[in-house]
């Protein structure tokens, strides 16, 4: 798919961007790695400053722990208010990390595929949404993104995945 | 048979529940099953609960409401996805049938 480069993205699409991937992370909990995937969106100015609070606060009442058939994997979200651009950060863990299950949230699912989505208008969104949720069902997917040795490599999965709906990807652009 | 009114519950209304209700409506209406289907956010459902007759949810219920509650997780990760669809489908067929002594106001 040709670069859009920084010019406005395609309303509804999330941003996808090999800065925005993490792999291989190592974080001593889910607070830390859920800040450095925040941080990331922060700086590219996808989400604003109460973001990463937000989505502590969100994952603590609605946790989104997921038990698929080959691995845990979570997908983090909050209120659009603290979304600016849709866009999602990406981490593979070395470890996994304990999240807590979405249907029993006193059960820990360990986890080794984070997906934070920051969502800003989850109408206009939803064909987006329901592309990434197809990749928890995916099991070819999720053991590429498993075992990618780099971001390139999950960011690539990726675009396959999406074709040329639900994400804009911007590999290499800087901003 | 009447229709069927069911709930799709989220944490947050904005990202599972849409998705899992997509997927639902899409089973039933394949079963032919006379149903309608909207998505709300867990702080919704209090309220909302009482004018529907099966609740479809991601989030854990801890209310008791009364009605038929299903986890929606199955229709996200895929296990047990059949068995979940084939379950709130029967139990459509069964509430749709005994319309006239249902609670439904």
């Amino acid at each position: 798919m040709p670069s859009t480069g920084p010019k406005e993205q395609e309303q509804g699409k999330f941003r996808l961007s090999d800065d925005l991937i993490l792999v291989g992370e190592k974080a001593a909990s889910r607070e830390e790695l859920l800040g450095k995937l925040a941080g990331l969106l922060g700086q590219k100015g996808y989400v604003k400053e109460s973001f990463l609070q937000a989505l502590l606060e969100r994952e603590k009442a609605y946790p989104t722990g997921l038990q698929t058939s080959i691995m845990g994997v979570a997908i983090p979200h909050t209120d659009t208010e603290h979304v600016v651009k849709p866009a999602l950060a990406i981490a593979t863990l070395k470890e996994p990390l304990p999240f807590r299950a979405m249907d029993n949230p006193q059960k820990e699912i360990p986890v080794e595929l984070v997906i934070v989505m920051a969502i800003k208008e989850p109408s206009m969104q939803l064909k987006s949404l329901q592309k990434i949720m197809e990749i928890l069902q995916d099991e070819k997917m999720l053991s590429k993104i498993r075992q990618a040795q780099n971001a390139g490599e999950i960011l690539a999965a990726l675009e396959k995945h999406f074709a040329d709906e639900g994400c804009d990807s911007d590999v290499g652009v800087k901003h | 048979m009447k229709r069927v009114k069911i709930l799709v519950v989220c944490g947050s209304g904005v990202a599972t529940s849409m998705h899992a209700a997509y997927k639902l409506r899409e089973y039933l209406e394949k079963e032919n099953l006379n149903v309608s289907i909207d998505g709300c956010g867990n702080n919704e459902l209090p309220y909302r609960a009482e004018s529907y007759d099966i609740i479809v949810s991601n989030a854990q219920v801890t209310v008791d409401l009364g009605k038929p509650v299903f986890s929606a997780v199955p229709l996200l990760t895929g296990i047990g996805e059949k068995e979940l669809v084939q379950q709130i489908a029967d139990t459509v067929r069964k509430i749709g049938t005994d319309g006239q002594n249902s609670n439904n106001k």
